[in-house]
């Protein structure tokens, strides 16, 4: 019996499919299986530290250490070196026996190779759990069949649902789907959209589905499963809407600064009418009164012309957004300033393009916007001493953002004059204009979360451009919603 | 004013009626004034007119007095032609406690600075002293 125990000892030792080795208590390594050796390389004359770490001295955290003073087993992962580079073992040490021996007490040092695909699904795990996003696995029938715990938390269980369910809480799939493009093509697509999430609030994030695995169909391969992934962006597109909010109220405070800026010179047209009106009939000359009454009048009138803007300013309110085609709003300035600009002697040409999806705007107040930056480009040529005046209007849209461009080789601006532009009554029509068409230009343009930007150098002439993104764009409102044409703007689906 | 020495004032306005005004008034008030409500040709009108003191509206389309000013000041014909700031802004932020306008807008003060609309009164009032400072202090000149 003695002989079969020691024959099975002595196989045991070298046949465990696992790294055996026995350390003494200065941690030198005393005996090791064949499979230690091969995968450690020659372990004769060595510490553990030595051979597994190439230091000198034992590790900061050292198990063996700690078994050797308690005598409790202990297990943990560790990167350790092989004959070929670092890899990935679950290490236990044990107390084998031998106190008060020489080199005693001895210990038992056994480890087990972490496989690739184990450590790959642990990682997975932990990236399906942790990871700070929304995550469903869906089959080709949109039915949720795994979800992460942030998932049910936020939506609610939702294994079994079909994923429009749990995130819209509807019947129907959304027309723009990026996991039904996904099992189309077998490709990764993205779209920011909004949800309703388990307390009724709506949420909105942005959505990217990936294949998962796939099947042989009679149509060929194609994906079986899809992955879909959700980043919350709720508290982003709130910060968007307060900043939003803050631009339109500056916008209304700026522009207060220059109506009273504007009224001053109304003011100062008026007490100086008075002024000459007065200085004529004391000295009895005529022609000073005459030209008094007419100051009176002409800045009576400009009043009056400013009262008018200024209710048609405060109608902001009354707005109506529908999907608008740029190109055929800028078309209609076109043609409507063509022939009064050709009786000037200024060339207007228009250049849209062709591409531009219909966008959710109010009509109207886009009309105005280019209206006027079109009527100050041609006064802005009228008062040129150019022999060849032209005004062009452009469309454009990219990388998200829709752009009408109205420039013109007339006068220029300098420095201060676009510093103080949109922030003062502006008129470069000496005694024709109130000077309020650009901040009504501006104000527009912030309805629609747009802004206005200008070129301009002196003598060379002018481009402002009417930049709107399309995500900060308003949304169709309610009463034009049924009267709506073409189709929503990509990736915005709700 | 004593007979034969009108002073002479030149009104720089995009506004044709200010510049009316203006003129009117000083005119009345025994100055020898000219307007001129075209920013471009202003240097010009004040080299020919040799100003005594210069009535500059600071934002006008096209180039704005401030670009004028800042050119004025730097011609040795011009240099020295005191100058008086027309503005529909306060001469200076949060009612006369804030900076003064022009350390905002980067220029060298000016000699005087009216806040529109601007009264006759007040006008006469900042131009007497300034001009009389002038023409002792400038008999050379």
């Amino acid at each position: 019996m003695a002989d079969i125990s020691k024959l099975v000892e002595a196989h045991l030792f070298d046949q465990a499919p696992f790294m055996v080795a026995v350390l003494d208590s200065k941690l030198d390594i005393l005996k090791a299986n064949a499979r230690f050796e091969r995968t450690f390389g020659d372990w004769r004359g060595r510490s553990c530290h030595e051979l597994f770490k190439g230091s000198g001295a034992p590790c900061q955290l050292c198990l063996a250490s700690k078994t050797i003073a308690d005598g409790k087993t202990r297990a943990c992962d560790d990167q350790l070196k092989t004959a070929g580079a670092y890899g990935h073992f679950v290490v236990r040490v044990a107390l084998l026996g031998g106190e008060g021996e020489p080199g005693g007490p001895f210990l038992i040092w056994t480890a087990t190779n972490v496989n690739e695909a184990e450590s790959l699904q642990r990682e997975n795990e932990i990236l399906f759990e942790r990871v700070p996003c929304y995550v469903t696995v869906l089959d080709r029938e949109f039915r949720v069949v795994r979800a992460n715990k942030r998932m049910k938390e936020t939506f609610g269980p939702s294994i079994g649902k079909r994923c429009y369910e749990t995130y819209k809480r509807r019947d129907r799939a959304c027309r723009v789907c990026p996991v039904a493009q996904t099992f189309a093509d077998g490709k990764e697509h993205s779209s920011t959209m909004a949800g309703i999430n388990a307390a009724n609030e709506e949420t909105h994030y942005v959505v990217t589905s990936s294949p998962l695995s796939w099947e042989e169909s009679p149509d060929g391969r194609r994906p079986k499963f899809v992955i879909e992934m959700a980043t919350d962006i709720t508290s982003f597109k709130k910060l968007e809407q307060e900043k939003l909010d803050a631009e339109r109220l500056a916008a209304v405070g700026q522009t207060v600064a220059g109506l009273a800026h504007g009224i001053k010179n109304v003011l100062m047209g008026l007490e100086g009418g008075v002024y000459v009106m007065n200085s004529g009939i004391r000295q009895n000359q005529m022609d000073k009164v005459q030209r008094g009454s007419e100051m009176l009048t002409r800045n009576v009138e400009k009043i009056s012309s400013l009262v008018k803007n200024l209710l048609s300013f405060s109608k902001g309110g009354a707005f109506t957004v529908r999907m608008t085609g740029i190109n055929e709003v800028a078309r209609e300035v076109l043609d409507l300033y063509k022939a009064a600009a050709a009786k000037a002697g200024i060339t207007m040409e228009g250049s849209f393009a062709a591409d531009i999806a219909p966008a959710p705007m109010d009509a109207e107040g886009i009309h105005a916007c280019i209206a006027n930056l079109v009527s100050n480009a041609i006064d802005a040529c009228q008062m040129s001493e150019r022999s060849e005046k032209r005004v062009s209007i452009k469309t454009s849209e990219k990388l998200g953002a829709i752009i009408v461009e109205v420039s013109d080789n007339g006068v220029g601006m300098d420095y201060e004059v676009k510093r103080k532009l949109f922030t003062t009554f502006f008129t470069t029509k000496g005694a024709g204009g109130t000077g309020l068409g650009l901040l009504l230009t501006r104000k527009i343009a912030q309805e629609h979360g747009g802004i206005i930007e200008v070129d301009s150098e002196p003598g060379k002439g002018t481009a402002f451009r009417a930049v709107f993104q399309r995500e900060r764009l308003p949304k169709v409102t309610a009463e034009a919603a049924g009267s709506q044409a073409g189709g929503k703007s990509p990736g915005r689906e709700r | 004013m004593e007979a034969g020495v009108r002073m002479k004032i030149l009104v720089v306005d995009d506004e044709p009626d200010i510049v009316e005004y203006l003129c009117t008034a000083l005119e009345d008030n025994g100055y020898d004034a000219r307007g001129v409500t075209d920013a471009a040709k202003a240097l010009a009108a004040a080299a020919e007119f040799k100003p005594d003191a210069i009535l500059l509206d600071v934002m006008m389309p096209g180039q704005s007095g401030l670009a004028l000013y800042r050119e004025a000041r730097s011609l040795p014909g011009l240099a020295g032609i005191p100058v008086i700031f027309l503005s529909g802004y306060p001469a200076s932020k949060g009612n006369g406690a804030g900076k003064p306008r022009w350390s905002e807008w980067n220029v060298p003060p000016p000699e005087g600075f009216l806040d529109k609309p601007v009264s006759v009164e007040s006008l006469l009032s900042m131009l007497g002293p300034l001009l009389a400072f002038r023409k002792k202090g400038g008999a050379d000149g």
